[in-house]
């Protein structure tokens, strides 16, 4: 509560206050407890007087009482009036029954009691009173009234209170002059450095450093004012640096990236012509393999009819030695006009645009079939079709040439007494991805060990002797490749080496 | 006089009751005189006179103070001596029944010739033996003892305390002298209460 009050009070009225506070309260406590103190032990030495007069007065009264000489017992109480704060007593004696008894003059309302009560004082309304024995030789002979009125000692308070009062106002006024001047030892740091921190707040000025005076709180205060000010500052500079490091490495970044990109551009620039360059140098192959079978094939021509027309016109004039030469020559030149051949056929697929369109491949499998027939039915092949092919945009010449090559490679890589072919496709090799089918031809024949899965896609390679299974040029499943690739397609293979081989190949062609 | 007399006597003879008709007469005789209607009567009657008497003997002993070679012992008791009045000494001993002063018990001798008179504290002289008075008061010459008697001239011949009515009261004049010389101390609280103290110096 007291918080609340002095919160928003200026804080050299607050010292002020606490000050005075402090001083006011303590002074009126102390003043309090010296006031009820003393009204105490004025109370006690009250009731002691009153005691050791009552004591003189029944040791006084001893041979009063004893003799009942009324007279004499009044006298002795008569010197009472000596005291003007005794307004009443009497002497009692034993039996007990009042002597004799006395009032100040002028009270007249304070008869003594007809008997006499227990021993002791009493306070009373605006009185004191005592009954004290009389004693002779230890023995109780009677009893002593005295009641004093109070009137000593509210004169006292009314003195003391009015003393209280004069040192409180004068101490009051005086720590008042005394705490108005010595504030300012407290509160004049406090508002120069208030004042500092206001300044540098609104001037956001962080080089401002508030003025010590001394090294008491306060000092320290402005001791760590000042070390935050100089924090501040420090951090102040440092993100402004950090701010001009940071833009100077975005600027050189931005420059990197800019460099990486003209460098990927480059780069992509230098692909599409190398792939230009290569697309070119692959065409001028093609144009090459043409133009060099063709060119070859007419003297290649001319060899292999002249040796026939030697060997026909002039065969007697040679020995048995020479003719057989002659007929080496002639097949070879023959064989050589096949490979010819092949090498043309194969470079003018890479020359040639596709006809696409969409093609049933259950007819196209079956031409071929109907087209190798006699050549099945003597090699004893069984052609296998598990269900019906679908419907693929292709090139139909150039599919059934693929086909054809497949089946007839099938047909004579096999060993088996039992020999069969299946042609069937899986849905798509990417689940759920829609993408085209895969068509296999697949046979029970000798297979192929898996490091030769690529070279038997490459030109004229053949991994069996030149007249073992039947011959060949060994440009077929090239050209079936060349096939598969115009068609921008895969093909692949699987194979257990010895028990048969499974060729895939996808068509996704697009007109 | 003759009209208290049957009072007390119808009053049953108990002590307490003896004593507080006493104190009532004490207080009544000595501080306020008698009442108008008992004017008339020249002197209480002889009883009460008896008792008023018994009692201021005990309490002039009250008041004062014997040396301690008055007592042989510690224990020894303290002595009142009536000499003729018998009714005083019957007075007496009805008051210090199981009393006792300054831790010493009380006795009453009621004394048939001077012999044992050295053996008192205090010593009352009836007026009835006024004859005898100078032969007693020789007898305690220098002795410590506390002497009481009735007559205008018992100061005058020695004695210490003389009990007389005045105006129907009982009062006393203190020979505050023969007291010293016989080393006995008074209080000053009894010579206040006397009539007079020393009378005996004008008169002598």
């Amino acid at each position: 509560m007291p918080d609340r009050l002095l919160r928003d009070i200026p804080v050299r009225r607050k010292v002020v206050l606490i000050i005075m506070l402090v001083t006011g309260g303590a002074l009126l406590l102390s003043s309090a407890a010296l006031v009820l103190l003393d009204l105490w032990r004025f109370r006690l030495d009250m009731q002691r007087d009153l005691a050791t007069l009552a004591e003189i007065i029944a040791g006084n009264s001893t041979a009063a009482v004893e003799f009942q000489d009324r007279d004499d017992a009044f006298e002795t109480l008569a010197a009472l009036a000596a005291k003007p704060t005794i307004v009443a007593a009497a002497i009692y004696t034993g039996d007990p029954s009042l002597l004799v008894a006395y009032q100040r003059k002028g009270s007249r309302n304070h008869p003594p009691p007809r008997r006499p009560g227990p021993d002791g004082a009493v306070f009373g309304p605006g009185s004191l009173s005592l009954f004290s024995p009389i004693l002779r030789d230890g023995r109780r002979i009677g009893t002593v009234y005295l009641e004093s009125d109070l009137s000593e000692m509210m004169a006292r308070l009314r003195l003391q209170t009015a003393t209280v009062a004069a040192v409180f106002l004068v101490s009051g006024l005086a720590a008042l002059l005394f705490s108005s001047g010595l504030q300012r030892v407290i509160s004049r740091p406090l508002l120069r450095l208030s004042e500092t921190a206001l300044s540098v707040s609104e001037r956001s000025d962080y080089s401002i450093r508030a003025e010590k005076q001394g090294t008491d709180e306060i000092g320290q205060l402005v001791d760590a004012f000042n070390q935050m000010l100089e924090q501040i500052q420090v951090r102040d500079s440092e993100l402004l640096r950090a701010k001009e490091d940071l833009e100077k490495r975005v600027q050189e970044r931005t420059a990197e990236l800019r460099q990486e990109l003209a460098e990927r551009q480059r780069a992509e620039r230098e692909l599409a012509d190398r792939n230009e360059e290569l697309h070119r140098s692959n065409q001028d192959l093609d144009d090459f393999a043409y133009i060099a079978s063709h060119d070859l094939k007419e003297p290649l021509r001319g060899i292999h009819n002249f040796s026939v027309f030697l060997l026909e016109d002039y065969g007697e004039s040679f020995d048995e030695e020479g003719r057989s030469k002659l007929e080496t020559l002639t097949r070879l030149s023959r064989r050589m006009e096949v490979l010819i051949d092949s090498l043309l056929h194969f470079s003018r697929l890479g020359r040639v645009d596709l006809a696409i369109d969409d093609i049933d491949l259950n007819e196209v499998v079956a031409e071929v079939v109907d087209s190798l027939a006699i050549h099945l039915r003597e090699s004893g092949v069984e052609i296998r079709r598990p269900r019906p092919l679908p419907v693929v945009r292709c090139d139909r010449v150039r599919v059934r040439e693929l086909l054809y090559n497949l089946i007839v490679n099938a047909a004579k890589y096999n060993d088996k007494p039992e020999k069969w072919i299946e042609i069937g496709f899986v849905a798509s090799l990417e689940k759920g991805s829609g993408g085209p089918p895969a068509i296999y031809v697949r046979d029970n024949g000798i297979g192929i060990q898996e490091k030769h899965f690529d070279s038997i896609f490459r030109i004229f390679k053949r991994l069996h002797g030149r007249d073992k299974f039947g011959g060949g040029t060994g440009a077929g499943l090239t050209i079936v490749k060349k096939i598969v690739e115009r068609h921008n397609g895969r093909i692949w293979v699987e194979s257990i080496y010895g028990e048969g081989l499974t060729v895939y190949f996808t068509l996704a062609k697009e007109a | 006089m003759v009209l208290l007399k049957p009072l007390l006597k119808r009053l049953p003879k108990g002590r307490s009751v003896r004593r507080l008709g006493l104190a009532f007469c004490l207080a009544f005789c000595l501080a306020g005189g008698l009442p108008p209607g008992w004017a008339a009567a020249a002197e209480p009657p002889a009883d009460l006179a008896a008792e008023i008497k018994a009692a201021l003997l005990f309490n002039f002993a009250k008041f004062v103070e014997w040396p301690a070679e008055a007592f042989p012992d510690l224990s020894a008791p303290m002595t009142f001596c009536v000499y003729g009045e018998d009714s005083v000494g019957a007075g007496l001993e009805a008051l210090i029944r199981g009393e006792t002063l300054s831790g010493r018990r009380l006795a009453v001798r009621r004394l048939r010739d001077l012999q044992q008179v050295r053996e008192c504290h205090l010593l009352f002289v009836s007026a009835a033996e006024k004859g005898r008075v100078s032969e007693t008061l020789a007898a305690l010459r220098d002795a410590r003892v506390l002497t009481v008697g009735e007559g205008a001239d018992f100061l005058g011949r020695g004695g210490m305390i003389r009990l007389f009515l005045e105006q129907n009261r009982m009062r006393f004049d203190i020979n505050l002298d023969a007291a010293e010389k016989s080393g006995l101390k008074i209080s000053s609280k009894l010579l206040r209460l006397a009539q007079a103290v020393n009378p005996q110096r004008r008169g002598g």
